[in-house]
């Protein structure tokens, strides 16, 4: 529990910008934003400074989990799910995941 | 906690999660004060009925189903452990939650990315959305 906790004061600190990101985390963010917010800014430009950080096969695994994230956000919106409890975790992790 | 979001009520028979069971003495202010505070007059009204019907616990839009209620025992069984509603709400329509998360549960805690990376990701984009989850 104590690991979880400052793993997620460690993530909350980098987006609020007071920790400092890795490149690769950086471009995780971006990537994140522009498919929430703006996707038809993943140009080709874009996707080459992607491939810089990330295999193809981690750009695939990242644009999934992206996408996911980001149709259950908005459905978890829709809905008014409440906020996740920690214990969701414990219950979606797979054995030995 | 979403925008707009704000109304939640727990009343269920034989399950009450801590956070829930909490809020529950506050539901007839909580609906009055938030809906009415973003404008929805009509689903205060709508929502006052729901919670008087006591048929389970309800949030903005969608019953939320009770273990009782559930008849997926593998969805009941993560809905008791967690407590999390989210589970009450998709298992209205358990096949497809069901293979959702066959797809989702090894891609979030799986794959060659750190967990650490995805959830930063995923806390981004719960900003994004404005909800936090």
């Amino acid at each position: 529990m104590e690991k979880a906790q400052a793993l997620y004061e460690t993530l909350g600190a980098k987006l609020a910008g007071t920790a400092p990101c890795t490149a690769q985390e950086q471009a995780a963010l971006g990537f994140a934003a522009r498919l929430a917010t703006a996707p038809s800014t993943l140009d080709g430009a874009f996707m080459t400074e992607m491939r810089r950080h990330f295999t193809d096969p981690e750009l695939v695994e990242l644009g999934l989990i992206t996408g996911a994230f980001l149709m259950l956000g908005r459905l978890h919106l829709a809905f008014g799910v409440a906020a996740m409890p920690p214990a969701t975790h414990g219950v979606l992790r797979p054995p030995g995941g | 906690m979403c925008p707009g979001h704000r109304v939640h009520a727990a009343h269920v028979e034989g399950w009450s999660p801590a956070s829930r069971t909490a809020r529950a003495p506050q539901v007839q202010a909580v609906l009055h004060v938030d809906v009415l505070a973003v404008g929805r007059v009509e689903e205060a009204g709508r929502l006052h009925q729901c919670v008087s019907l006591h048929r389970g616990a309800i949030m903005a839009y969608l019953e939320v189903l009770t273990p009782h209620a559930m008849r997926d025992p593998d969805l009941r069984a993560m809905l008791q452990a967690s407590g999390d509603e989210m589970f009450g709400v998709y298992g209205h329509c358990p096949e497809a939650f069901k293979a959702f998360l066959q797809f989702y549960r090894p891609l979030k805690y799986g794959g060659a990315l750190p967990f650490a990376l995805k959830e930063l990701v995923r806390l981004h984009i719960a900003t994004l959305n404005t909800c936090h989850r």
